[in-house]
């Protein structure tokens, strides 16, 4: 668990009448209010452009909000952005890992980063990669993965950090029946172990067993 | 307490690419300083002062913002230490030319009797250039929360409703008016620090040439301490806003402007029409190649009715923008404008050869046309330089050329082995 100095004994993630634009164009999100709680799975539906991946740029941090706040516990997340990253992992967009670094190494590098690597820390990162069923080409330069090789490299990053929250974004695209079923597999216990879940996907019927609820994009109020 | 280094900023070739810079700016260094006496030299090393804070006001925010990807930092979570450890990467580059250049002009052919006074002169212009890094590079760290303020209407309201009454507004996103006013703030605080450091000089005739450095690296540090505690915080908010100002989504693709139209390049083969015509199209958006020359030659100018240029700047200076203009091409081989598949898709390397050859035309033209004309006013210079600045054109295009196929072929075969 990470050390602390703030009040984090509450850590729902609460939305605060959020709204972001982007320059004075629309508002693509506005004044949403919205709670996620411990043990908690939520899905984020909705057709192209109407505002999951902002919301999911706002709510890592990656995005500053036009109005509104998201706090967890009582840290306002865009203040303390290094304090709530410890908590945090997360899946995006798979386009700009780095080439020349195998899995393994990678996710070894973001545990280090985050003051994670223990002595086992290899076996660990081992079995992660075998829940997510990335083979043996784990120890293979990244720049040679199919794009559903990267996205197992992702999910067992956001995962081996041990966190509390995870936001992920598309995590389905590109996996085969096999992988979606491990995936789930794994949520599943995150979730049943006290973690908070927020998911992005066109697939609904692959959530169902997953979420607890849905959020439908656009939000309207 | 130690803290890992992290591959959030890993670039391949970033030593050799120092060392390639190194030698034209050290072969510069003692181009200028050849003949010059001890005096000469502390005037020339005060210019360069200047140079330095217009360089780093301009190229500082290239060289922070945006770190992609984003989610690397995410999960990398760097703390205070770190993301200082991540800008010392990116500014230490730069700091790194500009104090071996800085050294090269002081030391250059130096006579023995006056090396103690250069040395003290060396350590200010050391503490000089840090001191303009540190500033810099902390004004444009915080810049998100002012930039999106603006870019979202909520401040400079009169400001922007004045220049669309006066003309047709900024003519740029209004949230890259901070930047643009931080571009301005910081070279005037690097250039008033060298006329102040003067100034003090000559009013209490101090035994040495130059304070700047004393004064402006205590400013440069106060700034970093101060900012510190919300590091963090500065860091992404203005990692988001660049992402979004260079993204530009749910924005239009062109704002004020006409994009330029296919028809437009007539002069250039079909053979290669379409694939240049993409990539002017990206480079217009987002590298603002004219206004960049516009504003090196009103520089330039400026400098040469001042009286403030040697002969031999006012032939160099010219030669340096030439090669700037064609080294910027060269980004566009690069992601986000362009990737290996894109380039394979569209045509074949010696096919972008002569796409990149064609947009340095483009941009010759009128960087010619500028020389002439200061050729034509300037009666230190002699028309048959024109010459030299064109060929210095044309072989510098085609030799960066060379090795960008050659690097691109190399890299499309890394990827496909």
């Amino acid at each position: 668990m990470p050390d602390l100095n703030q009040d984090i004994s509450n850590k729902t993630l609460v939305i605060q009448n959020l709204s972001k634009r982007y320059g004075q164009n629309r508002y693509i999100i506005s004044g949403m209010n919205a709670e996620f709680n411990p043990g908690s799975a939520t899905g984020l539906m909705g057709p192209n452009g109407s505002g999951k991946t902002t919301f999911m740029r706002l709510i890592s941090a990656a995005a500053y909000p036009t109005e509104g706040n998201i706090l967890y516990g009582s840290i306002d997340i865009h203040k303390s952005v290094h304090t709530y990253l410890k908590f945090v992992g997360i899946v995006g967009d798979t386009s700009d890992l780095p080439q020349f670094l195998t899995a393994e190494e990678l996710i070894e590098g973001i545990l280090r980063s985050r003051n994670k690597w223990s002595e086992d820390g290899s076996k660990k990162l081992g079995t992660i990669l075998d829940d997510v069923e990335l083979d043996d080409r784990r120890n293979s330069l990244i720049g040679t993965y199919s794009s559903g090789m990267m996205q197992k490299t992702m999910i067992a990053a956001a995962l081996a950090g041990s966190p509390q929250i995870l936001l992920l974004d598309e995590p389905f695209r590109a996996l085969d029946e096999d992988a979606v079923s491990a995936v789930l597999t794994l949520l599943n216990t995150f979730k049943q172990n006290g973690g908070t879940i927020l998911i992005s996907s066109h697939q609904r019927e692959i959530l169902q067993g997953l979420c607890d609820e849905f959020i439908n994009f656009p939000v309207e109020n | 307490m130690s803290y890992p280094k992290l591959p959030i900023d890993h670039q391949k070739g970033y030593f050799t690419r120092l060392i390639v810079f190194l030698i034209p700016i050290m072969a510069l260094g003692i181009g200028l300083t050849n003949d010059l006496n001890f005096n000469e030299k502390i005037v020339l090393s005060r210019y360069m002062m200047f140079m330095q804070a217009g360089l780093l006001a301009f190229i500082t925010p290239w060289i922070m913002f945006p770190q992609k990807p984003i989610w690397f930092s995410q999960m990398m979570n760097p703390n205070s230490t770190q993301i200082i450890r991540i800008f010392i990467h990116r500014m230490g580059h730069l700091w790194i030319l500009m104090t071996v250049f800085m050294s090269t002009i002081v030391f250059y052919n130096t006579q023995t009797e006056h090396i103690l006074t250069l040395f003290y002169f060396w350590v200010d212009a050391m503490l000089f250039t840090t001191g303009i890094c540190l500033f810099a590079s902390v004004r444009f760290l915080k810049i998100g929360t002012i930039s999106q303020l603006w870019q979202e209407g909520k401040r400079g309201e009169k400001f922007l409703a004045y220049l669309k009454e006066a003309g047709n507004g900024p003519g740029v996103p209004a949230g890259s008016l901070p930047t643009i006013g931080t571009t301005g703030l910081v070279a005037l605080i690097g250039m008033i620090t060298v006329i102040f450091s003067s100034w003090l000089l000559a009013i209490f005739q101090l035994p040495v040439y130059s304070l700047s450095g004393i004064i402006l690296l205590p400013i440069g540090l106060i700034s970093w301490v101060y900012h510190i505690k919300k590091i963090d915080q500065d860091y992404y908010h203005s990692q988001g806003f660049y992402n979004e100002l260079f993204r530009n989504p749910g924005g239009r693709a062109d704002a004020g402007r006409d994009p330029i139209p296919i028809k437009s390049l007539y002069w250039v083969p079909g053979m290669i029409k379409p694939q240049l015509w993409l990539t002017l199209r990206q480079m217009d958006r987002k590298i603002p190649v004219g206004r960049l020359l516009l504003v090196s030659f009103l520089f330039y100018w400026s400098l040469i009715y001042g009286g403030m240029l040697s002969l031999q700047l006012l032939l160099i200076i010219p030669f340096l923008v030439i090669l700037i203009k064609n080294l910027v091409i060269l980004k566009m081989d690069n992601k986000p404008y362009s990737s290996i598949v894109y380039r394979s898709q569209l045509t074949t390397e010696y096919g972008w050869f002569w796409v990149r050859v064609f947009i340095g035309i483009r941009w010759m033209v009128p960087i010619q046309l500028a020389l002439m004309l200061t050729i034509w006013f300037v009666d230190d210079i002699q028309s048959v330089m024109w010459q030299w600045w064109i060929l210095a054109d044309i072989i510098s295009l085609l030799i960066l050329n060379v090795f960008a196929t050659i690097k691109n072929y190399l890299t499309s075969i890394r990827q496909y082995a």
